[in-house]
């Protein structure tokens, strides 16, 4: 009942705007350009940012299953396919700021992004291991000068700040926020396969002065980034299956129009089983997507990377691809020339294989989580007293990552 | 750590267990730890097959007690 509320409430409050958000995507992503930045302000003004934040910043406080809901409605309504992804974004990284509950970076940052006023976007990767990153922050006075590379930022191109990790001499990483007017701050526009209405952006940093104010993060970035990018994920598997549930009820549209030997191609068995395919996989994704957001509002959620949340992004990935390849075995050249929606459906959610944690990095965290020795004691290998390091994803040569089993150190 | 996964310590607290193992293994600190000393949020630790929801330094160890590091990271 919760959900249709807030699906509801989405249609009946921002579906005007959404529509507007959505109006001419399709050319739009054909020249790779973002939705007009004053939407963004028009979205904050109406309150449609608020439906993800906390009261603190004039939110409303909603719970996962709600704010879950909605996102999943606003991925159906809009147009635009990447307009829940920078909304997501938008919204994670007010809170993140708010969390930190610095009275400054609330009201310079975290109140303007949640009014729309000030668009955020995420600098993180730069083509290295989390260990290795080379954009350097470098104590200046009592706060830092930041120097390096980001290479791929959605809405990059629309962003007022950036949430920037950079390596301290020490080898920690500090988050701090950079804005796109700073001195040494130069922001270009990139392209990818997908995500073309995303605004992607490169960004170079050349002796950026961040004062000690804007520092999100002043140790533990690296945590501090993991604990935000568990959330993208649950956002991620919110939102996508609206976008499904947008490409099924397309599919079936077309179907029952494209007539072949007198009848509609909607009365084959073999179509009628791939729409019965495409239902299964909108459903599993439902599913998992339900079960995060309840796990998340029940307090059980790991804050820094839990299993049923990455599960959840994981299997969405997979679910929403293989429903447009379902699409496009049934809907024949339609699916290639006939409506670009299908084009940009499959390479926006190819996308997902790499961001906010690639599959197969998540497919080892899991298997590392789900494949504990659930009785550690009790097993021959054990090793009574001992320190047991876990570390798959880090490629760093002085990293456990590239520990395997070996004989442990009897001294 | 020469692609050892498990070391054997003697120590009293989580604390004095990690100081013993960066000793042996320098590289080990700066993975384990932030600037200020403190573990990372992103290390999972679980003593004796428990998750330690709160790791602190000193967190008390026993004879026989087995210490895991679990760290499931991605990019973004
Ligand atoms: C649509 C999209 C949006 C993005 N938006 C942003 C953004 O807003 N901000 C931002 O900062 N970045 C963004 N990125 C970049 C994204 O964060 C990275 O692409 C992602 O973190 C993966 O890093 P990588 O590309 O360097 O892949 P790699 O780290 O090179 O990983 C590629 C593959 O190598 C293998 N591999 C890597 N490490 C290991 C290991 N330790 N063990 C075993 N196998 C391994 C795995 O098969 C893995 O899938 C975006 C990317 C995409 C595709």
């Amino acid at each position: 009942m919760r959900r249709e509320q807030a699906a509801e409430s989405v249609r009946a409050q921002w579906g005007e705007l959404l529509q507007e958000i959505g109006t001419s995507a399709a050319d739009r992503y054909s020249t790779g350009a973002a939705p007009p930045r004053e939407l963004f302000a028009a979205a904050g003004a109406a309150g449609l940012h608020g439906l993800f934040l906390p009261a603190a910043l004039g939110g409303r406080d909603a719970d996962a299953v709600t704010w879950g809901a909605a996102l999943e409605e606003i991925g159906y309504l809009c147009e635009d396919p990447a307009f829940p992804l920078l909304l997501s974004i938008h919204t994670s990284i007010a809170f993140l700021v708010a969390e930190t509950g610095v009275p400054r970076l609330v009201h310079s940052y975290a109140l303007p992004m949640a009014r729309g006023q000030c668009v955020p976007a995420l600098a993180f990767s730069e083509g290295t291991d989390l260990f290795s990153m080379r954009t350097r922050a470098t104590a200046s006075g009592s706060g830092f000068k930041l120097s390096g590379h980001k290479e791929f930022i959605t809405g990059g191109m629309i962003a007022d700040v950036f949430l920037t990790y950079a390596s301290t001499e020490r080898g920690d990483l500090v988050a701090c926020l950079v804005e796109a007017a700073d001195k040494g701050v130069e922001v270009t526009a990139t392209d990818g396969f997908g995500l073309r209405t995303a605004g992607p952006a490169q960004l170079t940093l050349t002796d950026v002065s961040v004062p000690a104010e804007r520092v999100v993060a002043l140790t533990d970035g690296l945590s501090n980034a993991q604990t935000f990018l568990n959330s993208r994920r649950l956002s991620i598997a919110s939102y996508v299956p609206g976008q499904m549930r947008m490409l099924l009820e397309r599919t079936v549209t077309q179907l029952h129009k494209r007539v072949r030997y007198g009848q509609s191609l909607m009365n084959l068995p073999n179509v009628q089983a791939a729409v019965g395919r495409m239902y299964v996989a909108l459903e599993t994704s439902r599913a998992m997507a339900h079960r995060a957001q309840e796990h998340l509002d029940r307090g059980a959620a790991h804050p820094v990377f839990d299993p049923v949340i990455s599960a959840a992004k994981h299997q969405v990935t997979e679910q929403a691809l293989a429903l447009a390849d379902e699409a496009f075995r049934v809907l024949g050249g339609h699916a290639y020339y006939g409506d670009p929606r299908y084009g940009m459906y499959l390479r926006d959610h190819f996308g997902l294989i790499a961001g906010a944690g690639t599959q197969d990095l998540l497919e080892i965290n899991l298997g590392l989580c789900a494949g504990r020795d659930p009785a550690p004691t009790s097993h021959p290998d054990t090793h009574k007293g001992s320190i047991r390091h876990d570390t798959p994803v880090q490629r760093h040569p002085a990293t456990p990552g590239e520990l395997s089993a070996h004989r442990p150190d009897r001294r | 750590m020469n692609y050892q996964r498990t070391v054997q310590i003697d120590a009293e607290t989580l604390g004095a267990a990690l100081e013993q193992l960066e000793r042996r293994h320098p590289q080990m600190k700066s993975i384990l730890r932030d600037d200020s000393g403190q573990i990372r949020r992103a290390h999972q630790i679980f003593v004796n097959g428990e998750q330690v929801r709160k790791p602190a330094l000193d967190t008390p160890l026993k004879e026989t007690d087995r210490v895991e590091f679990l760290t499931a990271i991605a990019g973004g």
